[in-house]
């Protein structure tokens, strides 16, 4: 009886200090900053419910690709089917690693080659955002990806040839403003995901960095942003670019569509414009490449 | 050997002589249309991208944003009648989405003649922040029917 009681208590402490754990207030200021880095790199796309017109990411959103079908999966903190009892470490592995909870390696339609370059703080206040997101209960759907994809060595295969882990690093002979862009166009905004050609293996062909690819997701052309004055966007000045991921203008004045419109509306028209001049330095100062057609056919 | 027309004779010609002129537009060849509507879309992105920079500060010819929004307003006002049924064969980057979703279509460029007029209101207005706004709202305009009806294009 006596044992009973000394139990209850004991449960009644634990379950008080749980719930102070849980209370515990996270600082404003790490929110705002999470909700910021989410923009900056655009898992609102992915993630936001299959119309894209939902606020939440919960995920449903199917992605075709040569390699099989891919659904976006549900992150928002329901316990069941978002992300809602993982570990902040957990987190910071499937970004930093692509790797999951369970060890699986995850594909990579999730670009966490790109978000491997995220920093530290800022998957931290990520993680502390997308904590304090309501949960949604809507279950992930399943992959279609190709069949040796689900053979145990695949992913790990592909990693080993393309896939090198770590933050992004600084170029001290660099200035302020271009780091600044280029981790916001590298590691944070995945700009080459889209822009820059892959090899057979899906692989992103990093000495073609920007130059654009007949076929990009959903089989679109997508066009080639490196600074050549006639196939590339050379003639377009900083504030022409930042411009552009602000509004979706090019300087012709006409307005992008389709998938480039939702990388700004869902993310780049959100940066503070001083961000966006940054990205618009460091894109303007990369090699200019000439379209692939323009070498001979290219490979 | 001269023949009276009979009534009924008349009125199909005379209906057929009404049909003719509307009917017209479509017997435009669709090749026509398409460069034409091209270079009607590409005078208004000049007049915005123009807009632009006057609302950028970066040129100080806000005396001239008046003629740039008439213009627009004038032209946003057709949109509607550069999109006939069957001009979509030729090499125009219009989706089918356009006659599959004719009524969607319709909204959008309402939307955008609205945008348009309210643009010249502000203009008129000369209120810098109500300039800003309707000149945004009219870009979202523009780029929210590019979104559905326009091909990406590289
Ligand atoms: C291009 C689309 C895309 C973008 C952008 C994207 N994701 Fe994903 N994400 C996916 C897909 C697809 C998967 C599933 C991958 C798999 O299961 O192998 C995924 C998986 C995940 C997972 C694992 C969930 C689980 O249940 O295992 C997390 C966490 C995640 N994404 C978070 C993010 C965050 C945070 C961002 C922004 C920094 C982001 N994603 C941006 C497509 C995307
Ligand atoms: C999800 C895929 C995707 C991502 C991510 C993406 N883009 Fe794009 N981008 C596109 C597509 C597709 C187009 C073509 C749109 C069109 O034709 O209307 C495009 C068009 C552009 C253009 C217009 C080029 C021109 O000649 O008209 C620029 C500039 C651009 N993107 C810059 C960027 C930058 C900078 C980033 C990173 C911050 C980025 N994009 C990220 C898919 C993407
Ligand atoms: C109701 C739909 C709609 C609206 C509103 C609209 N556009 Fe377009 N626009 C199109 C379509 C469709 C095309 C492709 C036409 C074609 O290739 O046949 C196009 C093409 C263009 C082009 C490329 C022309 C070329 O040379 O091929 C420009 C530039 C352009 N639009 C600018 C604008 C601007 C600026 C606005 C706003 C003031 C605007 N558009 C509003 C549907 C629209």
């Amino acid at each position: 009886m006596r044992a009973r009681v000394w139990w209850g208590l004991f449960l009644l402490v634990l379950a008080g200090w749980r719930g102070a754990v849980a209370q515990t207030p996270v600082a404003p200021e790490l929110l705002e900053r999470g909700e910021y880095v989410v923009y900056a790199a655009g898992c609102i796309s992915c993630h936001a419910g299959e119309e894209g017109e939902s606020e939440h990411l919960e995920g449903g959103r199917a992605f075709n690709t040569p390699f099989g079908t891919f659904h976006a999966p549900n992150i928002t903190p329901h316990p069941e089917h978002g992300i809602g009892r993982w570990t902040e470490e957990q987190f910071r592995r499937a970004l930093r690693e692509g790797v999951a909870p369970d060890g699986r390696r995850y594909f990579p339609v999730f670009p966490y080659t790109a978000y491997t370059r995220i920093r530290d703080h800022d998957i931290r206040a990520m993680w502390a955002y997308l904590s304090s997101r309501p949960p949604v209960a809507r279950p992930s759907l399943a992959h279609g990806g190709a069949w040796y994809l689900q053979l145990p060595l695949a992913m790990r295969l592909w990693r080993l040839l393309h896939f090198s882990p770590g933050p992004w690093q600084d170029d001290p002979d660099r200035s302020a403003q271009w780091n600044r862009g280029a981790y916001l166009a590298e590691a944070l905004g995945h700009c080459g995901e889209c822009h820059t050609p892959r090899g057979l293996m899906g692989n992103l062909r990093l000495d073609r960095k920007y130059v654009g690819t007949p076929d990009g997701p959903d089989g679109d052309s997508v066009p080639n942003i490196t600074p050549h004055p006639e196939d590339g966007i050379g003639k377009w000045d900083q504030d022409d670019l930042a411009y552009f991921l602000e509004s979706g203008m090019t300087p012709e004045g006409d307005f992008t569509g389709g998938i480039m419109s939702e990388v700004i509306d869902n993310g780049q028209r959100h940066l503070t414009a001083e961000d966006r001049r940054a990205i618009a330095s460091y894109v303007l100062s990369l090699p200019p490449l000439a379209d692939e057609e323009a070498l001979g056919g290219g490979e | 050997m001269t023949r009276r027309i009979r009534p009924a004779t008349a009125a199909v010609l005379a209906a057929l002589l009404m049909i003719g002129p509307v009917a017209g537009t479509t017997a435009d060849d669709s090749e026509d249309i398409i460069k034409y509507r091209q270079k009607a879309m590409s005078s208004q992105g000049a007049h915005v991208s123009a807009m632009s920079q006057i609302v950028r500060g970066k040129v100080s010819y806000t005396d001239h944003m008046k003629a740039h929004a008439v213009g627009v307003a004038g032209v946003a006002a057709h949109v509607k009648s550069m999109f006939p049924e069957g001009s979509d064969f030729g090499v125009t980057d219009a989706k089918m989405a356009v006659w599959e979703n004719w009524a969607g279509f319709e909204k959008a460029a309402d939307e955008s003649r609205e945008a348009a007029d309210a643009l010249v209101v502000a203009v008129d207005s000369g209120d810098e922040a109500a300039i800003g706004e309707a000149f945004k709202t009219l870009s979202q305009s523009c780029k929210g029917c590019h979104e559905d009806f326009k091909e990406e294009d590289d």
